[in-house]
């Protein structure tokens, strides 16, 4: 058992380099959001449509050794389009995620008042805040373009170099459709946790905005056939991003001109938003 | 930049919008507790504020050790350690987790942020209570906390929002003691903002008293203390001026006191005797005769204008 003196002893030990302290936080997110049973098992189930994937690769590259199912295998092709489905399918459980950890990572301390408490401490606000983004990102990164590139590259393990040649827009739109999706998600759950100020409202909110935008744009969209209207529907924004990231027709009725301004002007919106809200004292003028 | 004063403040000026809170403030804080008293509104929060790096200074400057707080905040956070008003505990964590936390944020490695935040839970008597999750510790236990999270990273300026706002007297002496042994170390020095005057009477040294943002006072309590060392206040009742009279021209001189007193400068062992000899001769009653404690209370209410 070690022995404690109740005293008083100043530090003189060696510190850590400053930029990267801002990595504590996510390191303490990661581990508050796993102490979740419920959260780990859904988590774990967001690696199911990757498990598939790797599953169907497989025997789509094995189909001449496999008999029967490589006869009905032998007209599927994986390209392009499936490396979309995929990502689909991940964004959706992604969105999931950032809805359960996203408002999480600052509500608690912003109902306690406890900003002042860790901006009083030498990593910034915005070391700060990137901290509390890391670990969204870094959850919903597992979900999305790290196993996207993991089927990629398993794919071309067994179909060769050649095949990744030819198919190089498929990484390329699996990283940067996934970003958009992850910035996204992240600045706005931030954003809605820093305006609702608790963990459900923020919860609340955030939902909102995928929802209510959506009705409102497609309902202008069909009564008053504004198109454009659609740039606040988030799904349909990222959806055409999706689209023509990896090189398929648009078919949401939105350009992709139109669908990468709407998802800056989104981010820009929520960065606004954080920088006003996650301050350490709230000036009343 | 190091400098030999924990606080240098110049002319200091800070406006909340079109509301100016600090105006000029000048002083220089080179003692080892300096406590910071002021009315409501006078201040002292946006004080700490600033020397924190919360809010920029309008004109003016404040640096701490000599690094200054405009262009040098995250040099001025890693000198201090901060005690806010608030509850602004994280909750979710137990009290040893969120005092690591707070460790490594401030620099400590993950490992001995972990030996240093029991080290300061121990110290601050909250060992037996570490693995209990912050937000079901009462609001002692908070304060305590607190006061560890400030410390886990060896501050050389401990900064204390109302420490002992809310304590009962227990945990208030307890608290008060624990600053006590802090400014035993070298190391640190303490800004205490309260609204008890006590509690500032008992640890500090220097004392600001703000005013409408404004220096009302900023006295060396401890030179004070120690010059008025042979000094004695007295309460009088009867011919006053005869009294008065007949010891000047015995040597001994007294001088109006506030509360209607008299105030008698360096009595030596034989003024006493002859006091109160002329006393009786004069047909005055002493009523009072003890030795002078300008206390902090009256340096308050003159530095308020409002002293009796």
């Amino acid at each position: 058992m070690t022995i404690r003196e109740r005293r008083y002893v100043p530090w003189d030990g060696r510190w850590t380099r400053p930029w990267v302290r801002w990595l504590v936080l996510p390191r303490y997110g990661l581990r508050a959001a796993f102490r979740s049973r419920l959260f780990a098992s859904l988590y774990t189930m967001g690696f199911a449509a990757p498990l598939l994937g790797l599953l169907v690769i497989y025997v789509d590259a094995r189909a001449d050794q496999l008999g029967q199912i490589g006869a009905v295998l032998a007209g599927f092709e994986i390209d392009r389009r499936t490396f979309r489905l995929f990502l689909e399918v991940q964004s959706r459980i992604a969105f999931v995620v950032g809805l359960i950890v996203g408002p999480a990572m600052v509500a608690d301390e912003l109902a306690a008042g406890a900003l002042p408490l860790v901006l009083a401490r030498p990593i910034g606000r915005w070391g700060y805040i990137a901290g509390k983004l890391a670990t969204p990102a870094l959850l919903l990164s597992g979900l999305t373009w790290i196993p996207g590139l993991a089927l990629v590259l398993f794919k071309t393990s067994l179909s060769g170099s050649a095949w990744l040649l030819a198919n190089l827009r498929i990484p390329a739109a699996l990283f940067a459709a996934s970003w958009c999706w992850i910035a996204l998600i992240c600045l706005l759950a931030l954003a809605s946790t820093a305006v609702a100020g608790s963990k459900s409202w923020g919860r609340g909110l955030f939902f909102a905005l995928f929802v209510a935008p959506a009705a409102a744009g497609r309902a202008a969209a069909t009564i008053a056939g504004l198109d454009g209207a659609l740039a606040v529907d988030l799904s349909a924004t990222v959806g055409t991003l999706y689209q023509w990231l990896f090189g398929d027709p648009v078919t949401t009725g939105l350009s992709p001109a139109v669908a990468v301004l709407a998802v800056l002007a989104w981010c820009g919106a929520a960065a606004l938003v954080i920088d006003r809200r996650i301050r350490p004292v709230r000036i009343v003028r | 930049m190091e400098s030999d004063a924990a606080v240098l403040l110049d002319g200091l000026s800070v406006r909340l919008g079109r509301r100016p809170v600090l105006d000029g403030v000048t002083a220089r804080f080179g003692g080892r507790a300096i406590g910071l008293l002021g009315p409501n509104g006078a201040g002292k929060t946006t004080l700490i504020n600033t020397l924190l790096g919360f809010v920029r200074p309008t004109s003016g400057s404040a640096r701490v050790f000599g690094h200054d707080v405009r262009r040098r905040p995250s040099a001025v956070r890693a000198l201090c350690g901060y005690m806010p008003e608030t509850d602004a505990i994280v909750p979710g964590l137990t009290g040893v987790r969120f005092v690591c936390l707070m460790g490594e944020l401030a620099g400590l490695p993950a490992r001995d942020a972990l030996v240093r935040a029991h080290d300061v839970l121990h110290f601050v008597g909250l060992g037996e209570a570490r693995y209990r999750n912050v937000e079901t510790y009462s609001t002692g236990m908070r304060q305590l906390v607190k006061l560890a999270q400030a410390l886990v990273a060896g501050p050389r300026l401990l900064i204390l929002d109302e420490p002992t706002a809310g304590l009962d007297p227990r945990h208030r002496a307890e608290f008060l003691r624990l600053v006590r042994e802090l400014l035993e170390v070298d190391h640190v020095t303490v800004l205490i903002s309260s609204h008890l005057l006590r509690d500032v009477e008992e640890v500090c040294d220097q004392v600001l008293i703000l005013r409408d943002g404004r220096v009302a006072a900023f006295r060396d309590v401890a030179a004070e203390r120690r010059a008025a060392a042979g000094s004695y206040d007295l309460e009088l009742r009867g011919p006053e001026d005869e009294f008065v009279r007949r010891l000047a021209a015995a040597g001994v001189s007294l001088e109006r006191a506030p509360r209607g007193r008299w105030r008698l400068e360096e009595g030596g062992p034989h003024t006493i005797p002859l006091l109160l000899e002329t006393a009786v001769a004069c047909g005055v009653q002493v009523r009072r005769l003890e030795r002078r404690r300008d206390s902090l209370e009256e340096i308050f209410l003159q530095a308020m204008g409002e002293a009796p």
